[in-house]
């Protein structure tokens, strides 16, 4: 059985938009656009849930799995200081339902992944893109507040990434709305700032999604969302919001998609930088590398998170690494950890949520990069971009058409 | 969809987490699906769990224990009543109050002592009374001071004391190695080397001589010694641990195995004479002079894990109550049963290890109004302030990134501690080994989870064992698997709560502690 | 360095109708095949999942030898093809891991290559010794 995107990809569009509803271009992020979006989505039922992130404070924010547009009005603003991945929870959801989700580059290459792991029908998933610069640990969020910004944690209210900054509203003597702003560059000198698999993301634009969404290319000032859309179930979508008047569009200038380009130019060699800073085994020989994988491997307690956390693994309890693993053998590796990095060196998305829940705090994301890395490269392949790609590991013929003679004759 | 902000009970570090509960519209009609996400917000875990805290959803998705008197379903009101008239026809003393406090609030802890003080009752249980009794009045701060994981990180010198934090308290593991790479020196007092790689400096003891770690003075000297008391944790070690630390200028910090073991151990100031070791109530049921137990959200037989003698002792009561929101083994025994709420769906407090008072994120107060209909009919909010008055705080509401719980830096004395010379220790037999229970999440919550002991290769050879054997230790009547492990050659270690010991009186076993000597033959 | 009497142990998985046709009949024709090695016989070689592989690197051996049947042979049409794809993962995970690519080899050998079964463990054989033991080789498994 093949899956087949019903919709198909189309030229990019480029437009800027925003909610025609005041109250909901005020509390979005950029123009409120995609708020709007999934609003009249849901009253038309054009779609039947949506799948958001809804603020508790600037640290915290839930999912919400919903029918009721009320409750996505709630949830409109972007929150910078809240790492979810998104992928997993639609495998809670029945998968008829018809689900609008707002989906960093993570979320959507991690759903991209499941459908092709059948787990997910994604003719029925419209992937509303955000642009991402990148997430800060909530932990990580507070300590800055309180050590860089010397505010009282509790009382910072919002926080915002413009211009390369991030910002802090908080409440200020007497009341008054304060803000500060810091230099995620500098902060990030310092050790501080983005999740390490945030700074070294090179995926900065929702490109695999229906709809890119962001505030890159939007000019100054102005309270618009800045779209790109990438499909035919991007622009129904986006037709089923303009039919019922939710929201306004216009094309975007010459100016501003080249603004937003060359932004993404700039944050991706960012990226590249970090992630030669960030691997610790660049000039590692091998039998150091196995001494560094054997000695941070071994203090995993099996708890199963990593593996459970993972947006691109498509396993249940049944898994192969759960199954073969035996905790009665004396491994230097175990066979879970081996099978995990094996299984998913073709998949990995790099999106840093298995290191973040290891509760012995093993470098997991950068273990998993040195190897996918690798085997990605040699295979020619980018998980998460293209659904009808089949997961290499999967495959039966070789990818690597130009190495498969050398192959067959080392065979020979 | 629902997610709820909650907190492991598995533990004293109490790790934040949600639940996520999936039900209409995103699943048919009629369907419910309890899931679990990491809440990295959290303060004592940054979202991270261990295997237990993994294991959540299937914890609570145990069969609930349904209302019941002499086992015919009934209403809760009916229930009450029938528990209220049968403690009645009992003298006070006859009476004992038990509750372990993994599942239990703060607010249902404070009720349960007032109901039992009210009835009179000098039996009253949450699993450390033994150390009340034996630990002198001015040296048993150290049994409810907590202390901040960031205090851990900031040490500059760290003794594990016989404690493997990857097992027993695995969220703990991590603060340890970040003090280690802040330039820490670690050092491991223990039976065995770890062999997830904690220490700098392993110093390995004799299990039958724990006497021995006093001439380890010079290697402890102003440090922060981190250990664990746990109900079974014997006397002897307890005042060994106390005195070193007391001789040495170190800090003490004792982890305990269940999430509002703090909470427990502050809110009943009542002396040590309205109180009962767990063992000896036990043992009380047994010759009689007990003859009626409430068990709040407590299974006995998980914590005193020798689950057939604690049924043969409680069949001898002739009043249990159990109040529980699951069924446990005891269940079928009891006389009444209340259904209480499970712990992620309470509406109350617990305080941590760290000293945080949580409030969860549930909002049932099922499990409070039954005792609180057993007592005094207080309202939540009542007996909320009356738990922040007894624990010595004001009136506002601490949030989870605040350490509120008092820490008192006693001076102690150690003359008046028990001191026992240490034993010469006895010589083992070929056929003996020693078997050394690792504790941990799993073991306190009655699960068999590893299904295996650890033991040396040159066990592995003085057996004739061979991959796929089992093994039968002491008088166990299960075979166990083996996993053949980088520890001493007479030492076997299980992580699970294996029966190696026929009945023998209840307070023998609390003594010998979580190490005894068993023989071990191939299966 | 090395143990001068140190022996290998090469672990082989043979597929049923080829390579292990092949290693049987080298040994009917008492060609020497050293002893180093240990031969696993299943039926096909895209039964060999890399877990096997893995797991007998992390019991200790010290080279392990996935084989099979040549492309187009393979009795279950194209199982090979898997087993080939695989070996590509493998191969790039062993070499990361930082023990030597060497230690893995696929090979494809016919029933009637028995003298190349012989031939091929023997040259894994003196590779291994210049490499030495696994550094899986643990204390209490020799
Ligand atoms: C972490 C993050 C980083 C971003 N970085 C950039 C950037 O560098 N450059 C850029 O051009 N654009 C970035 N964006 C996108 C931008 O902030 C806006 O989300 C986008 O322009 C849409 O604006 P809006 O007003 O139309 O959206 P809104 O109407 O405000 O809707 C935003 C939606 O995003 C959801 N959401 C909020 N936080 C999260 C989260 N952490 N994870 C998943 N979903 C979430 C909300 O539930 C809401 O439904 C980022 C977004 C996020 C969430
Ligand atoms: S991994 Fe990439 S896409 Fe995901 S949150 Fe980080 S920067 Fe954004
Ligand atoms: S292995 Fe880790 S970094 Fe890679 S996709 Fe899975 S969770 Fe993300
Ligand atoms: S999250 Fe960490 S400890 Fe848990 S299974 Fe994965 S590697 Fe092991
Ligand atoms: S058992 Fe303890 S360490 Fe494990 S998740 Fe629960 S509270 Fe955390
Ligand atoms: S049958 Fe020999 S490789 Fe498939």
């Amino acid at each position: 059985m093949e899956v087949i995107d019903s919709y198909g990809m189309m030229e990019p569009r480029y437009y800027l938009a925003w909610a025609t509803d005041e109250a909901i271009r005020a509390r979005g992020a950029n123009g409120g656009f995609v708020t709007a979006l999934l609003v009249s989505a849901l009253e038309t039922q054009f779609i039947d849930l949506a799948l958001v992130v809804k603020k508790k404070s600037v640290y915290e924010g839930v999912p919400v799995l919903t029918n009721d547009p009320e409750q996505v009005k709630e949830s409109a603003g972007s929150l910078h200081g809240v790492p979810w991945n998104l992928a997993k929870l639609l495998l809670e959801c029945a998968p008829d339902k018809r689900v609008g989700v707002p989906t960093k580059p993570c979320d959507a290459r991690g759903i991209i992944e499941l459908a092709k792991r059948r787990q997910i029908a994604l003719d029925n998933v419209f992937l509303i893109g955000l642009n991402c610069g990148g997430t800060v640990h909530p932990l990580r969020m507070r300590e800055l507040a309180a050590e860089l910004y010397g505010l009282d944690p509790d009382t910072v209210q919002k926080e915002e990434i413009t211009a390369g900054k991030l910002i802090l509203r908080y409440e200020g003597e007497g009341g008054a709305t304060q803000e500060k702003g810091l230099k995620i560059d500098e902060l990030e000198q310092e050790g501080r700032g983005r999740r390490d698999a945030c700074k070294s993301c090179t995926t900065k634009l929702p490109v695999m999604a229906d709809l890119a969404c962001g505030n890159w290319g939007v000019p100054k000032g102005e309270q618009k969302t800045f779209v790109e859309v990438l499909t035919d179930k991007g622009a129904a979508i986006l037709e089923n919001a303009l039919n019922k008047g939710a929201i306004t569009v216009e094309d975007a200038t010459e100016q501003s998609i080249a603004v937003r380009a060359k932004i993404e130019r700039a944050m991706q060699a960012l990226a590249a930088r970090w992630k030669d800073e960030l691997d610790v085994l660049t000039d590692n020989s091998p039998s150091e590398r196995l001494a560094f994988y054997t000695e941070q491997l071994q203090r995993c307690i099996h708890c199963g998170a990593c593996k459970a956390v993972c947006p691109v693994c498509a396993c249940d309890e049944d898994a192969k690494c759960l199954d073969l693993h035996d905790e009665q053998d004396a491994y230097a590796i175990s066979l879970y950890n081996l099978l995990r990095i094996l299984h998913l060196m073709d998949s990995c998305i790099h999106c840093g949520q298995c290191e973040e829940v290891c509760p012995v705090d093993i470098p997991l994301t950068l273990i998993q990069r040195r190897f996918s890395e690798r085997m990605q490269a040699h295979l020619d392949y980018e998980p998460g971009m293209d659904v009808t790609e089949t997961p290499p590991y999967q495959e039966t013929k070789l990818r690597w058409s130009a190495d498969a003679k050398t192959s067959e004759s080392e065979g020979a | 969809m629902r997610t709820i902000t909650t907190n492991c009970p598995g533990c004293c570090i109490a790790c934040g987490l949600y639940l996520l509960e999936f039900s209409t519209p995103e699943l048919p009609a009629g369907e419910l699906k309890l899931s679990l996400a990491h809440r990295k917000l959290a303060p004592m875990n940054e979202g991270k769990l261990c295997k237990f805290g993994m294991h959540l959803p299937a914890f609570y998705a145990r069969e609930p224990l349904p209302t019941l008197v002499d086992g015919q379903e009934t209403t809760q009101d009916e229930a009450i009543r029938e528990a209220k008239a049968r403690l009645e026809r009992l003298k006070p003393d006859e009476i004992a109050f038990v509750a372990i406090p993994s599942a239990v609030t703060n607010e249902e802890l404070l009720s349960f002592v007032s109901g039992a003080t009210a009835c009179g009752s000098t039996n009253r249980c949450f699993g450390f009374e033994q150390f009340l009794n034996a630990i002198p009045e001015d040296a048993r701060s150290a049994l409810t001071n907590g202390l901040p994981f960031f205090e851990i990180e900031a040490a500059s010198k760290i003794v594990l004391f016989l404690l493997d934090p990857y097992v027993h308290y695995p969220l703990l593991a991590r603060r340890i190695l970040k003090a280690r790479q802040r330039g820490a020196q670690v050092i491991d007092i223990a039976f065995a080397h770890n062999r997830r790689g904690i220490a700098n400096e392993t110093v390995l003891i004799d299990p039958l001589d724990p006497g021995s770690i006093q001439k380890l003075r010079d290697t402890v000297a102003n440090s922060l010694i981190i250990s664990e008391v746990t109900p079974y944790t014997s006397l002897v070690v307890i005042s060994l641990v106390l005195r070193l630390a007391a001789e040495t200028a170190s800090q003490l910090f004792l982890l305990k195995p269940f999430a509002n073991s703090t909470g427990a151990l502050l809110l009943d100031s009542s002396g040590a004479e309205q109180r009962r070791d767990l063992f000896e109530i036990l043992d009380r049921i047994e010759n009689g002079s007990i003859k009626g137990l409430y068990l709040l959200e407590t299974d006995l037989s998980a914590v005193v894990f020798h689950a057939a003698a604690v049924k043969q002792t409680l069949s001898q009561l002739d009043v249990l109550i159990e109040q529980n929101a699951f069924r446990t083994p005891q269940s079928e025994l009891a006389h009444v049963t209340l259904q209480s709420e499970p712990f992620y769906r309470k509406r109350g407090t617990i305080l941590t290890i760290e000293g945080r008072l949580l409030e969860l994120g549930g909002e049932s107060t099922n499990g409070l109004r039954i005792l609180e209909q057993l007592g005094s009919n207080r309202a939540f909010a009542e007996v909320h302030a009356e738990v922040k008055h007894a624990l010595g705080l004001g009136t506002a509401e601490p949030t989870e990134f605040e350490i509120v719980a008092p820490r008192v830096e006693a001076v102690v004395n150690v003359a008046p501690l028990p001191h026992r010379e240490p034993e010469k220790p006895e010589a083992l037999g070929d056929e003996h080994y020693v078997l050394w229970y690792k504790t941990n999440p799993f073991f306190w919550a009655g699960i068999r989870d590893k299904g295996f002991v650890e033991l040396s290769p040159t066990a592995l050879q003085a057996l004739g064992l061979f991959v796929g054997d089992a093994l039968i230790v002491g008088d166990a009547a299960e075979k166990t698997g083996f996993k053949v492990a980088a520890v001493p050659e007479k030492l076997i270690v299980s992580e699970d709560p294996l029966v190696v010991h026929e009945h023998v009186p209840w307070r023998e076993l609390r003594e010998s502690g979580t190490v005894r000597k068993v023989i071990v033959k191939r299966a | 360095m090395v143990d001068a009497d140190w022996e290998p142990k090469i672990l082989a998985f043979c597929c049923n109708w080829c390579s292990y046709a092949g290693a049987d009949a080298a040994g009917l024709e008492r060609r020497q095949i050293p002893a180093t090695v240990r031969v696993i016989r299943v039926m096909c070689s895209g039964r060999i999942d890399p877990a096997f592989v893995l797991m007998g690197f992390l019991e200790g051996a010290d080279a392990v030898l996935v084989t099979g049947c040549h492309i187009g042979d393979c009795h279950y049409v194209d199982a090979n093809y898997k087993t080939r794809n695989r070996y590509e993962f493998l191969k790039v995970l062993v070499k990361e891991l930082g023990l030597d690519p060497e230690r893995l080899q696929l090979r494809w050998i016919s029933a009637s290559e028995g003298p190349i079964f012989a031939d091929m463990v023997r040259e894994v054989t003196e590779k291994v010794k210049k490499l030495g033991p696994s550094p899986f080789r643990s204390v209490w498994k020799s």
